[in-house]
């Protein structure tokens, strides 16, 4: 598998040398109706090729590296950082632009799958535990975090013309990127670990259920920091308004989370209708619904990720048997999506950048690593869970991935013409990436220290 | 309606949704996920490569295959010549490199025949089986026949180059070159990660994804075509010593309606209606001429089996149907270059298509009796 990955990797580089003379036309050329056309952009053209090459490579490094036990996401990462820009280049700048759409089919991907995750049943039964969870946990470590970049910015690589209430709104994002954790991952090692007991079950209900929570945080922070960031509010705020959070704000977080609320829920009973008339064509449907989310959208100025999660819930949860396979499908899918959606956030990662913000990195990943242990230690103790649980639960909350990276991309979408959009984006990446590298085995060695591999007596599916 | 096979009426929603229709979808905003849609051919060619096996083809009626290669030779040079004729008309030329590509996909898209039975009311006779057998064979050996001639073809017609023109033998030769080496590579490689996919079909479709799009995204990038290489491919996958395919086949073919749905859309999304009386009289003449040619050549076949042209059905007529991959080398045309004149011949391929669809329909209607009852029939049990 490594001769084919190099091999992949050497014929594209030779590929792209021999077609880099290619020039986008300065003029449109005459066709034999007369009707001047611009012909296709080379980039565009090549593009074709650089989701091959992104697909295809990081599955082999996948392959490649897989006695090493690394997690799948992070070999796709890895490649797709050694394919782009910042090392071999075969995958171009342009062409991460061109390749956009994989993106938004992921990241309805990811919202689908999270939400079919989340059960309202086990909300109920344990709600007490998990409200205390999340009323401890999720606030210690966003201000935490929050703090750290507010008062640690220039640590971290974030300087230039900011003042405090900026700094202040990049801090609440920073700070919402780092509760999230990673559902695919908890239980990908749950299943490779065949462990069972009452951490495992714990721990996939409380990441499951967090990714929800998370995306209505995650949106309230971005709106919150958009508005703080926005040049409407710098001008209000010389004319005496507080933080521009008026009614205006306030209508547009309702639109915001309520509009995807209502717009997931309206698109999941939708769905539910039509998948029963989609017999055969699951896949065209599930393709066709990932774009639509992504479109409709943006369109509908919702959230995509939270239009996905809510629709996700609503058809695992309200149709389960009509709507089985179309899960089934869209986790076929998720591979190849995956394969390319992460390569393509590795390939964006901006080694110059990164290499000069490597302290901040790991300041943000010690601090949120600490703040999660006492976090989580202090939360079961008062919910009146003893150890094993207690012990070690928290190494199950280190990892990040898919939702991870997909708030990531967003945030950096979403900023990506503000001077400190790369540096943010490319801090949360560098973040993200170790704890994709320390996360899984962190936790496999949780779960070996509770005492609930040797069981193996296959974990509990879902909370 | 019951007649017409699914996927002009996915090029009717494209149609309704693209430039002629709402114009709710941009082609421009389309032209952004040409990736995807370079990708889709090369995943086309595959489909139609992944068919031509040997044993596959050592089985085969030896009518089926003579019946195809008289197809192929007969239907290039009629076709050829009325594309030649129209394009004349209509443009006021036929041998240059703009009107090259356009030529191919008008003569090499108009061999073979669709290869769908199920809306012409295939029942379970051994008879309707045997015919079935046969359109189905005869009409996939020719498609495959066609793709190969067309990425011949167009790989000598300057594509994608700024200012060049005329018929490039050197540049051709490239092209072809390139096709092939990279289909092998791509061949061998799907084959050597197969074994390690097992039975996931997520890792497949990784893994074929992966290979058919790097292949078909290369030749895209040389300006070549990614049908021709995706089947080059395909014919290397499937006729490899070692492993069987069986499960890899059932999965692949799955996802075929699905591949040809959203191309069938696209299609309909980036044609231009407004093709004028040439393009119209173009559109026309190739749908008649096919009407006649086929039906000819068909009955001409039957002739030789007594046993299939006794009692006709409906299937007997469905040699008259376009095979889809004329769309598909139209599609792939309209991708390299993205003029006017490619979205409008898309629409001529569209009208000869839609009246070779119609030909089982006319048909019934004209020898009437036992047919029209049957179509009939077809059409209550469908509805």
């Amino acid at each position: 598998m490594l001769g084919a990955l190099v091999f992949v990797t050497v014929l594209a580089m030779a590929i792209g040398r021999l077609t880099s003379g290619d020039v986008p036309a300065a003029e449109g050329i005459e066709d034999p109706t007369g009707v001047v056309y611009q012909p296709i952009d080379p980039v565009l053209r090549n593009a074709g090729a650089g989701i091959g090459l992104l697909l295809l490579g990081s599955w082999l490094a996948a392959q490649s590296v897989k006695a090493l036990q690394i997690p799948k996401i992070t070999a796709f990462l890895v490649f797709g950082l050694v394919a782009g820009p910042s090392v071999l280049g075969i995958v171009g700048e342009a062409e991460i632009r061109y390749l956009g759409f994989i993106n938004d089919l992921a990241i309805a991907l990811i919202g689908l799958a999270a939400g079919s995750e989340i059960r309202p049943w086990f909300l109920r039964k344990h709600a007490r535990t998990l409200l205390i969870f999340f009323g401890i946990e999720v606030p210690c470590v966003l201000l935490a975090v929050a703090a750290l970049v507010v008062f640690g910015g220039p640590l971290l690589g974030l300087v230039g013309e900011l003042n405090l209430v900026q700094m202040i709104a990049i801090g609440v994002i920073v700070g919402a990127v780092a509760v999230s954790n990673s559902p695919a991952v908890v239980i990908a090692v749950l299943r490779e670990t065949r462990a069972s007991g009452p951490l495992s079950s714990l721990c996939l209900s409380l990441t499951v259920c967090k990714d929800l929570i998370l995306v209505v945080l995650f949106a309230i922070a971005m709106a919150f920091a958009d508005s703080l960031l926005s040049e409407r509010v710098r001008n209000g705020m010389e004319n005496g308004a507080w933080l521009g959070i008026d009614a205006e704000l306030a209508m547009y977080l309702a639109q915001h989370i309520g509009g995807s609320i209502v717009f997931g829920a309206l698109l999941g009973g939708v769905m539910a209708f039509a998948a029963r008339r989609v017999v055969r064509n699951e896949a065209i449907f599930v393709i066709l619904l990932g774009f639509g989310i992504a479109v409709f959208s943006g369109m509908m100025h919702t959230e995509p990720i939270l239009v996905a999660i809510v629709a996700g819930l609503v058809l695992e949860n309200i149709w389960p048997s009509r709507t089985r396979r179309l899960f089934e499908t869209v986790e076929e899918l998720s591979l190849p999506v995956f394969c390319v959606f992460f390569a393509l956030a590795g390939a964006k990662i901006d080694l110059g950048i990164l290499s000069t913000m490597w302290i901040g990195a790991l300041a943000l990943v010690s601090v949120r690593m600490l703040v999660i242990w006492g976090s989580t230690r202090a939360a079961l103790g008062v919910a009146g869970i003893g150890p094993p649980v207690r012990t070690w639960l928290w190494t199950g909350l280190v990892p990040q991935a898919g939702i991870s990276l997909a708030l990531a991309t967003i945030v950096g979408t979403t900023f990506a013409d503000r001077a400190f959009g790369p540096v943010l984006f490319n801090l949360l990446l560098a973040m993200i990436a170790i704890h994709e590298l320390i996360g899984p085995a962190l936790f496999k060695l949780g779960l070996v220290r509770s005492g609930e591999v040797s069981g193996g007596g296959g974990s509990e599916k879902r909370g | 309606m019951m007649l017409l096979s699914g996927g002009w009426f996915a090029v009717g929603l494209g149609i309704l949704l693209g430039r002629s229709g709402t114009g709710v979808i941009d082609p421009e905003t389309m032209l952004t996920l040409t990736p995807l849609a370079v990708l889709g051919l090369g995943w086309i060619g595959l489909l139609v490569g992944i068919q031509v096996r040997r044993e596959v083809l050592a089985r085969m009626p030896a009518g089926a295959v003579r019946l195809s290669l008289v197809d192929c030779v007969v239907s290039s040079i009629v076709f050829g010549c009325i594309g030649a004729l129209g394009l004349q008309l209509w443009i006021g030329e036929w041998f240059s490199s703009a009107a090259l590509g356009a030529l191919a996909a008008i003569a090499f898209g108009s061999i073979g025949w669709g290869v769908e039975t199920r809306s012409l009311g295939a029942r379970d006779t051994s008879r309707d089986q045997l015919l079935s057998m046969i359109v189905r064979a005869s009409g996939g050996l020719a498609g495959t026949l066609s793709v190969a001639l067309f990425g011949i073809v167009t790989a000598f017609g300057t594509r994608g180059l700024v200012g060049e023109g005329g018929v490039d033998f050197r540049t051709g030769l490239m092209r072809l070159v390139v096709s092939v080496t990279v289909a092998l590579a791509m061949g061998l490689l799907g084959r050597l990660a197969l074994k390690y996919t097992g039975r996931s079909s997520g890792e497949q479709l990784a893994v074929f994804l992966g290979v058919v799009a790097f292949g078909a995204g290369i030749s895209n990038q040389f300006g070549a075509s990614p049908l021709f290489t995706g089947m080059l491919c395909g014919i290397v996958v499937a006729n490899l010593p070692g492993m069987s395919l069986r499960s890899f086949e059932r999965f692949i073919l799955r996802a075929e309606q699905v591949v040809a749905t959203l191309t069938w859309i696209l299609v309909g999304i980036l044609l231009d209606v407004a093709i004028g009386m040439e393009g119209l009289l173009l559109g026309v003449m190739l749908g008649i001429g096919r009407l006649l040619i086929k039906q000819a050549l068909f009955s001409g076949f039957l002739r030789g089996h007594p046993v299939l042209e006794h009692g006709r059905t409906l299937l007997t007529f469905s040699a008259m149907r376009q095979c889809p991959l004329a769309l598909v080398m139209g599609l792939g045309l309209y991708l390299a270059e993205p003029s006017a004149f490619h979205a409008k011949l898309l629409c001529v391929l569209v009208v000869s298509g839609l009246i070779g669809a119609a030909g089982p329909l006319l048909s019934a209607m004209v020898i009437g009796g036992r047919l029209r009852e049957r179509a009939t029939e077809v059409h209550g049990v469908r509805a």
